[in-house]
């Protein structure tokens, strides 16, 4: 009974679903005298009731406090490593966004660039102008080289980049560089298939697809620059991978934009196909490699002649500054010449192994060769109706060796050979002979580099030892001309 | 020891550079041969091995005029010879020239040609005394006589009774102006480009004929005019015979720069065919010049003198 009565106001004061006291608010006691006293030994027995429920209230009462007590703990440790919580991640994402400032708020937005400013000095440089062009032949000078500033938009089934470049190569010019729209089937690490439609490199061997910020040589192998000159050029590309194969096949107009006569333009209908399947791999933790073999077809073009009106010449035949009689030439007009396409293709590999001994300190060695026909548009331009009248077979490699010296050096050895014209012949003692246009450069690098905040800087000094047959000895026979170059380059990316 | 090799590698890389023909284009020298060899310094005379000889040397005169391009030089050469060293004696540079066939005329040798051209600053007149020397070479190094062939470097001249002449150094569009002393109530008379010869207005009853123009003075050219470039840079007002007496005032009018930034001119008087000016002036014109009118009287005024 007396647990009943004390039972009794437990049971009156529970709380109802959805209330969440964990001990319910236990009432006022009754008073004793409420009871019916009918005896001493009720009495008796309703002190000691009513005592044990003096007790037992103490008790849940002492248990409120305790709990109470406890709760409040808990919550406020709770609170404090919330806080603590919070604290950390935004310290975190305030770090990682300190140190690779590209990444924005937005993370499929990335917006980088990088500025290469050059000290050249070169053993051919004059102070005077080329007597056909006017341009300049001091080549002793501070030069901007590139200028990159771009965005890149990437999600999973597009993608995007837009980017410009500004130098001072040829005077201030500003030109875009990298536009593509890309939709792509996304894969593991690289999409199963992209496809792109814009301004982009060309997929040709290794060289022309680094990219410049990471290449340690100042500038490419002379071949490369000769078949590929600005690298970019206007198409459309699939690439891809799978696992460890890498392809890309690509239509582009054929007139990159380091061409001399139509950059970025097409005077002719056929576009050029380009192709590389290859491989990367890291076949351990220290070793790296990757390969692949490239292939490249298209059509040149050869420019017509406007028709010519008649014209009357003067000739100085007896070279004495005045007209005398008979000095006058008639030369009939003549109809303009039709333009023309010829064919031109390349094929090449390249393979690449990186070697890491230790965290900062490894070796990379690549090599590329391509044979080419036609292709050369920069160097030696190829043009079967020119003055030549017959194919330019051309012939190009090099070897490169890049040596990581901890965290902020890096020496490089790159030798590469370019022959612009393999059946090149030379008259010496009135005989035809075969003669060499190859020329050859062994460049020399080193590097200073750091990054602080996400910003990269590099001091890079190279020394080019140029080898040709483009001097004339006493003798007059073909002989290497001075023109090595020294180049410092100070370059700062983000 | 690493940096003893790599000292050694830098120093080979260097030395390296140190070998090999002269890029040089060779547009200091006077005597220069477009799309040869150029070899610093002046071509040696003294005598070295008696063979391969320059056996003749063939050119249309030996007459020159400073500036003077496209000249033809040809020759023969002995056996053996794989080249040709071409200089002017005393230049500050010379040049290879590869032989090309063999001679028709004497078996064994070699002909060679070129074309050659002469700096406009070559000395002339009496100091125009040019001696151009030929060697041949061969391919082991041996180095003929030299063969010498005399030329006359001849100082341009306009003859005339009064010559004014103006000339300037870059590709602009300069004219000259010449106010010839006044004839009374006939007003200014002015040669310029506009109106080239000296003769007043003509009338119906006296028709000027081409002589008559050129006795009355005349303007020989109006060089650059409207920038379409001749590469003369000179305009003369010459009087063959005689030349009106009084006052004459000589302007220079800046017609276009052609976007060049400046042009250095400079007014030359001479008189009674002399070789040397009488009255000289020099100036400079900027953009600033070229704003002004460009008609009758235009210019800013470089001489004034009473002939």
């Amino acid at each position: 009974m007396g647990l009943l009565c004390a039972g009794a106001p437990l049971g009156l004061a529970r709380p109802a679903l959805g209330q969440t006291l964990p001990f319910a608010q236990v009432p006022d006691s009754v008073p004793a005298e409420n009871f019916p006293v009918t005896s001493d030994e009720g009495r008796k027995e309703t002190a000691e009731l009513a005592a044990q429920l003096a007790q037992q209230r103490a008790e849940l009462a002492k248990l409120r406090d305790d709990f109470q007590t406890k709760l409040a703990d808990e919550r406020a440790a709770r609170e404090a490593a919330e806080a603590r919580a919070q604290t950390n991640a935004r310290a975190e994402v305030e770090a990682t966004l300190k140190a690779n400032p590209s990444l924005t708020r937005s993370e499929w937005l990335t917006i980088s660039g990088f500025v290469q400013a050059d000290l050249n000095v070169s053993q051919a440089s004059q102070d005077q102008l080329n007597s056909s062009t006017a341009a300049p032949l001091n080549d002793n000078r501070f030069l901007l080289r590139r200028m990159r500033l771009g965005a890149v938009v990437d999600q999973q089934y597009f993608a995007g980049v837009v980017e410009i470049d500004a130098n001072t190569v040829n005077g201030a010019q500003v030109r875009p560089m990298d536009v593509e729209a890309t939709v792509k089937w996304p894969g593991g690490s690289v999409s199963l298939a992209a496809l792109t439609v814009g301004l982009f490199k060309i997929p040709f061997g290794f060289e022309v697809i680094e990219r410049d910020r990471d290449r340690l040589f100042t500038e490419r192998s002379t071949f490369i620059r000769a078949f590929f000159p600005g690298e970019y050029d206007l198409g459309a590309r699939l690439a891809g991978g799978w696992r460890f194969v890498r392809y890309a096949l690509a239509v582009q107009n054929g007139e990159p934009i380091g061409e001399s006569t139509f950059p970025v333009r097409d005077p002719n209908q056929a576009k050029d196909i380009t192709g590389r399947l290859g491989i990367v791999s890291q076949i351990s933790d220290k070793v790296s490699v990757q390969a692949g073999f490239s292939a490249l077809t298209g059509k040149g073009f050869h420019k017509g002649t406007p028709p010519t009106k008649p014209t009357l010449t003067w000739q100085d035949l007896n070279e004495d500054g005045r007209y005398t009689a008979g000095e006058l030439i008639v030369s009939p007009g003549t109809s303009g010449q039709p333009s023309q396409n010829f064919s031109r293709y390349a094929v090449g590999a390249d393979a690449l192994v990186s070697l890491r001994y230790f965290k900062n300190a490894g070796t990379t060695i690549y090599a590329e060769f391509a044979r080419a026909n036609n292709l050369d548009r920069w160097f030696l331009i190829a043009d079967p109706y020119g003055p030549l009248g017959r194919d330019l077979r051309e012939w190009g490699y090099y070897v490169a060796a890049v040596q990581d010296l901890g965290r902020h050096f890096r020496l490089g050895l790159r030798y590469d050979y370019y022959n612009p014209d393999l059946d090149s012949t030379d008259r010496q003692a009135a005989v035809a002979v075969p003669s060499s246009q190859a020329i050859s450069t062994l460049s020399a690098a080193a590097a200073l580099v750091g990054s602080v905040g996400g910003i990269s800087g590099r001091f890079v000094a190279e020394y080019d030892v140029v080898s040709d047959h483009q001097g004339r000895d006493s003798s007059g026979m073909p002989t290497d001309l001075k023109n090595n170059v020294f180049t410092l380059r100070a370059e700062v990316a983000f | 020891m690493r940096f003893l090799s790599l000292g050694l590698v830098a120093g080979g890389l260097l030395f390296a550079g140190c070998s090999g023909a002269n890029p040089s284009s060779g547009q200091r020298a006077l005597f220069r041969i477009q799309n040869a060899q150029y070899i610093a310094g002046p071509i040696d005379t003294s005598p070295r091995d008696p063979s391969p000889a320059v056996a003749n040397v063939s050119t249309q005169n030996n007459d020159l005029f400073p500036g003077v391009s496209n000249k033809k030089i040809s020759g023969s050469v002995g056996p053996n010879s794989t080249a040709v060293l071409v200089g002017l004696q005393g230049d500050v540079g010379h040049w290879v020239v590869p032989v090309q066939d063999l001679d028709q005329n004497t078996i064994g040798n070699y002909t060679f040609s070129f074309s050659a051209s002469f700096s406009p600053l070559t000395p002339a007149g009496d100091a125009g005394n040019l001696l151009l020397v030929l060697r041949a070479t061969t391919r082991d190094g041996q180095v003929g006589p030299p063969y010498s062939q005399a030329m006359q470097m001849d100082q341009p001249r306009i003859a005339g009774a009064l010559v004014i002449s103006l000339d300037w150094d870059t590709e602009a569009d300069l004219d000259l102006h010449v106010q010839l002393p006044s004839d009374g109530d006939a007003g200014v008379n002015e040669i310029w480009s506009r109106k080239p010869s000296g003769l007043p207005p003509a009338t119906a009853s006296t028709a000027p004929t081409v002589d008559a123009g050129m006795q009355a003075g005349y303007l020989d050219f109006d060089s650059n005019s409207q920038c379409v470039i001749d590469g003369r840079r000179a305009e003369n007002v010459i009087f063959p015979t005689t030349a009106p007496n009084g006052r004459y005032v000589v302007r220079v009018d800046t017609f276009s720069l052609c976007g060049e930034a400046t042009a250095r001119w400079r007014v030359r008087v001479f008189t009674n065919n002399g070789a040397d000016p009488v009255l000289q002036a020099v100036g400079q014109s900027t953009d600033i010049d070229t704003r002004f009118p460009h008609g009758q009287g235009a210019g800013v005024q470089a001489l004034v003198f009473d002939y």
